[in-house]
């Protein structure tokens, strides 16, 4: 169970990380955009920055070992 | 010319967009055949908490150090969230990469190397990636000074300039069968050992020693018994070559080329001559001087306490 925790973690750091670079190259008028205004990418960078380094929170806790006594 | 964009059947792309977009995929094929064919020396929660960890360092330091790049034009710019948002550095998501793995290796308990089959992958994305570096051109901040040398490119504002991004693809080109050839010397015990009702809640080394070698090892008296499993592997290779060592010998060599090669770029200098990213990467070799001096003193004269 910790093991499929931390690997559909690690997915959503994995897309949260590429969305995060995504969203770069949105913010600077490249393409791949939809239509959004820079400060909307901006804002939708920083949840996703949010949400990956939450995701990494949570595998480091999953997988922190219990230190010998 | 400049930006070349791509044309794939109706869509049209931008080749920044592109590039990155295929590295990060040939890079992730390319380490999942590694991890395959080397084997991986922890177990596969742990590796998968590693690969987030440098995730997420690469995304955010990629970020930081492109804002420390130019202090100056970050603080005029703090009213223009494109440009907080819109900046990456290389280098910077390297070393972010490698502060996050190293915290989380630490926070879980995890002694490890974890980089080796990172270091083939990197080289490889990075060099994809700097393809739409150099096909976007000036607006991608990443070319030289100007040159009258015959390779000189305009980039698009009439200047002959220094191909930097290319100079660095074929760095990389070049050391990727370097990192192989170190990759293969480096002993990384099987995958096999990993699995993970081998490893016990109160363990703080993931994989048992007794089943940590699925290589030919050499006969040993019991006084050269490894009691690690990195000494274990050193006893096998050549000291210049432990586990850890073909990431180490990356980040060596890019940090080495990056502080020689954005010499001829139109970067600001913020101390000393070099700039943010330089200092960067110093601060990176310094961080690896140990190991730096482990390949250069020959094994004879090395000093020990």
């Amino acid at each position: 169970m910790k093991t499929l925790a931390t690997i559909a973690l690690a997915f959503v750091v994995l897309i949260t990380g590429f969305a995060c670079f995504w969203f770069s190259i949105c913010a600077i008028g490249g393409d791949g955009g939809m239509g959004g205004t820079r400060l909307a990418y901006a804002i939708a960078d920083l949840i996703d920055i949010a949400i990956m380094v939450g995701a990494v929170l949570l595998i480091a806790k999953l997988n922190k070992r219990v230190p010998r006594s | 010319m400049f930006p070349y964009y791509l044309h794939l059947g109706p869509y049209t792309i931008h080749p920044h967009l592109f590039f990155e977009a295929l590295s990060y995929v040939v890079a992730f094929y390319v380490y999942l055949k590694l991890r395959r064919r080397f084997g991986d020396p922890i177990v596969t929660p742990l590796r998968w908490a590693a690969v987030a960890a440098a995730v997420a360092g690469a995304a955010l330091g990629a970020k930081l150090l492109f804002w420390l790049e130019d202090p100056h034009l970050t603080l005029e710019n703090l009213h223009n969230p494109a440009y907080f948002v819109g900046g990456k550095t290389i280098v910077g998501a390297l070393a972010g990469g490698l502060i996050t793995v190293e915290l989380m290796k630490r926070y879980i308990g995890l002694g490890t190397s974890t980089g080796d089959l990172y270091a083939i992958p990197l080289a490889l994305g990075i060099a994809i990636g700097r393809m739409g570096c150099f096909l976007t051109g000036i607006s991608d901040n990443t070319y030289g000074i100007p040159t009258n040398l015959p390779w000189g490119i305009n980039f698009g504002d009439g200047v002959p300039r220094h191909p930097t991004q290319l100079y660095e693809i074929a760095f990389l080109l070049l050391l990727i069968p370097i990192l192989y050839r170190t990759l293969q010397k480096i002993v990384i015990p099987s995958a096999a050992v990993t699995k993970r009702s081998e490893v016990t809640a109160k363990s703080r080394d993931p994989y048992p020693i007794k089943s940590a070698v699925s290589v030919p090892i050499p006969p040993m008296s019991n006084d050269e018994q490894p009691t690690t499993l990195s000494l274990k592997a050193g006893s096998l290779t050549p000291a210049s070559f432990l586990p850890g060592d073909a990431f180490k010998l990356f980040m060596i060599s890019y940090m080495t080329f990056r502080l020689l090669a954005d010499f001829i770029k139109p970067y600001p200098r913020l101390f000393l001559g070099l700039g943010g990213i330089q200092w960067a990467c110093v601060l990176t070799l310094v961080y690896y001087s140990r190991d730096i001096a482990r390949w250069l003193v020959p094994k004879g004269r090395a000093v020990t306490h």
